[in-house]
């Protein structure tokens, strides 16, 4: 496939606690292609963001450590690759966006120091250069008088400044792959569709694959081309984002999908998923998911396929077509 | 939902100004509005949702409610009854001495976004559901425990967690420890600042329906403060939204989503992302941040980031005015 930026294959990233061993990321596989959006949604704890960290070589090591699978980045597998040469890539051709862009900012340098240093340093500019490159790209995403507010400290700046620039800063250097890790959670609504918006469009004029995790449906209906929802630390569907939307298969995307209180639906009371997500130590034998799904039956206690539905979607549920007939119910 | 309108709370002319900057090096002193005039009133058995982004005042109001913190200006009349078995009156709260404010804090209770901040972790939860009945001398010894493990049914608890601490249970339990605190006292209104905030969404919407089951079950009020739109929109009866230390616009909840009137409200709405991908929406952007809290723009405090704003809008400021069957705005052009 031509167009595949990444392509993680049966990721494992394992944690070695006290109590156990916790498996963060447990064989997971996707691809995301260049110029195209890939949400992976779940909530908390369910290893979105560990994969991620996994891509870039950001896991701690120990207690973390990556126990099996491949990461293709172009032709390379980036998980044989040293700390130096992965260190080369990183803000390079990959870049990544935080939640909390002032942990990612340095408080003591402005944030037009920070970005013509990335520009210096990954691309070998010369100061002057980098400086008037800095200023050209706060301009791009939409920071207002951006020959001033580079002359700012990250303090000084809006918590949606502080994200514009820490995206100014991860496209710096024209990544082909951009990985936004929540990047829109600590913002206001009226904040977070400009975010959103610069990052849509900055996708679509430098042709950038974008990954994108959040625990937001919403932002995944809105951003997305592809759709990876996780559970505990397994992807259990994957889609285009239509038919993830309009046809969800498994019981947790539709759970999920059904306790989202909406804009237009009258006021009866949310479905919700009953209980809580299992201990990341001990992990059911079976489908993960069964200790709280109403579909729950005897072959879920054995551990559960992907299985491809129609065409290019596929859910890890044995029972899903027992659950899609409800629909017709 | 309103059986009957019988007037709990009402608040007129609420503000909150707290001075920053002074001391020895610093001469000029500004003052921040955080809330800067707001008038409203809830029903018995009411939801009123108040909607707003970071840094509009609203916590600033539910706090003052309480006297958590001490208003700047204005009245807070809530009808109660300060003891058992006594009429239902007016009782001022913002000029209410502390004892009295003590009986009062029984009918009134509040729920934070993150309760494990606001649940001692080294108290066990029923000592923690017992705390408030000893305070407010509302059970004995005896009839604490029956009482507390009421309370943990109530709120979708096992009773037999009794001697657990908080850290023993998931954010959504402990939201539920944080409800039943409240309930202990069973008080007429409680106010819920960003209660289901910091929870998943399928977990958010257990909170979401148990809230809805004891307002039924108990004839409660809510003074419901959130940033979120959807969860506000599920949850209310009636709804303000905030910007800047005022309220800019407040409706009924259908009123308001079905016709938003303020400018803001409607950037507001249309800036929710709706988990819908065949949706193709017309998207009002704002441009702009919010203005610093204490350097406010002149005229309208929206009318740098407003669509609409016209010459006017830069001048005079708007008041919150009726325009048609109780639905109130804020603003010129409308």
């Amino acid at each position: 496939m031509p167009n595949t930026i990444l392509r993680v294959c049966d990721l494992k990233t394992y944690f070695d606690t006290e109590s156990g061993v916790v498996r963060a990321v447990d064989g997971v596989s996707f691809e995301v292609e260049t110029g195209k959006t890939l949400g992976i949604v779940g909530e908390s704890g369910c290893g979105k963001s560990m994969t991620a960290y996994s891509i870039l070589g950001l896991i701690p090591q120990p207690p973390g450590r990556i126990a099996g699978g491949e990461v293709f980045f172009e032709d390379r597998d980036l998980l044989q690759l040293t700390s130096r040469q992965i260190r080369d890539i990183r803000g390079n051709d990959i870049a990544m966006i935080f939640q909390e862009p002032m942990t990612s900012l340095n408080p003591v340098f402005t944030v037009g120091e920070q970005i013509a240093e990335a520009i210096r340093l990954h691309r070998g500019a010369d100061r002057k250069e980098a400086w008037r490159r800095a200023v050209e790209l706060l301009d791009l995403v939409d920071i207002p008088l951006p020959e001033e507010r580079a002359g700012s400290y990250p303090h000084e700046l809006s918590g949606g400044m502080r994200q514009r620039a820490m995206i100014a800063m991860a496209i710096s250097c024209d990544p082909k792959l951009l990985i936004a890790d929540e990047p829109t959670t600590a913002l206001d609504v009226t904040i977070q569709a400009q975010i959103l918006d610069v990052l849509r469009r900055l996708q679509e004029e430098l042709g950038m694959g974008l990954m994108l995790i959040t625990h937001d449906l919403g932002i995944v209906a809105e951003m997305a081309h592809e759709v990876l929802v996780m559970y505990a630390g397994q992807v259990v569907e994957q889609a285009d984002v239509k038919t993830l939307f309009g046809s969800p298969r498994h019981p947790y995307t539709r759970g999920l999908l059904a306790s989202v209180p909406t804009m237009s639906s009258s006021t009866e009371e949310l479905l919700t998923i009953e209980g809580t997500v299992p201990d990341p130590v001990r992990f059911p034998a079976g489908c993960r998911f069964a200790p709280r799904c109403d579909f729950a039956a005897e072959v879920c206690d054995r551990p559960q396929a992907l299985l491809d539905v129609e065409g290019h979607h596929v859910v890890r549920c044995g029972e899903w077509q027992r659950v899609s007939q409800k629909d017709m119910a | 939902m309103t059986e009957s309108t019988e007037l709990l709370l009402e608040v007129q002319g609420l503000k909150k100004h707290f001075p920053v900057g002074g001391g020895l090096l610093r001469r000029r002193r500004t003052v921040i509005k955080a809330v800067d005039g707001v008038d409203l009133s809830l029903q018995r058995g009411e939801t009123l949702g108040l909607v707003g982004e970071s840094g509009c005042g609203k916590t600033t109001i539910g706090r003052a409610i309480m006297r958590l913190i001490d208003p700047s200006a204005g009245t807070a009349t809530f009808h109660t009854a300060l003891e058992d078995g006594q009429e239902r009156r007016p009782h001022e709260v913002f000029s209410m001495k502390k004892g009295d404010l003590r009986r009062l804090r029984r009918q009134m209770q509040i729920v934070f976004q993150d309760p494990y901040g606001s649940l001692n972790p080294r108290m066990t939860v029923g000592s923690l559901l017992r705390e408030p009945l000893t305070v407010h001398g509302l059970s004995t010894r005896g009839e604490a425990g029956d009482r507390v493990a009421d309370l943990l049914e109530t709120v979708g608890l096992n009773p037999a967690h009794v001697r657990r601490y908080p850290h023993e249970f998931s954010g959504g339990q402990r939201q539920r420890i944080g409800i039943a605190r409240a309930l202990a006292v069973q008080p007429e209104l409680i106010i819920a600042d960003e209660p289901v905030s910091a929870l998943d969404v399928s977990i958010q919407a257990q909170i979401i329906n148990l809230l809805k089951v004891l307002q039924e079950r108990f004839r409660l009020s809510y003074l419901f403060i959130s940033h979120d739109l959807r969860v506000v929109r599920h949850i209310s009866d009636r709804v303000a939204v905030m910007y800047l230390g005022k309220i800019v616009e407040t409706a009924t909840r259908d009123q308001l989503y079905a016709k938003p009137l303020h400018p803001y409200t409607t950037a507001l709405l249309s800036a929710v992302p709706l988990p819908d991908p065949t949706l193709e929406r017309d998207r009002t952007i704002l441009k702009g941040d919010v203005p610093n809290p204490a350097d406010l723009p002149p005229g309208c405090p929206f009318h740098p980031r407003c669509p609409l704003a016209e010459a006017r809008c830069k001048t005079e400021v708007p008041a919150l005015e009726d325009k048609g069957n109780g639905h109130r705005a804020a603003c010129h052009l409308v």
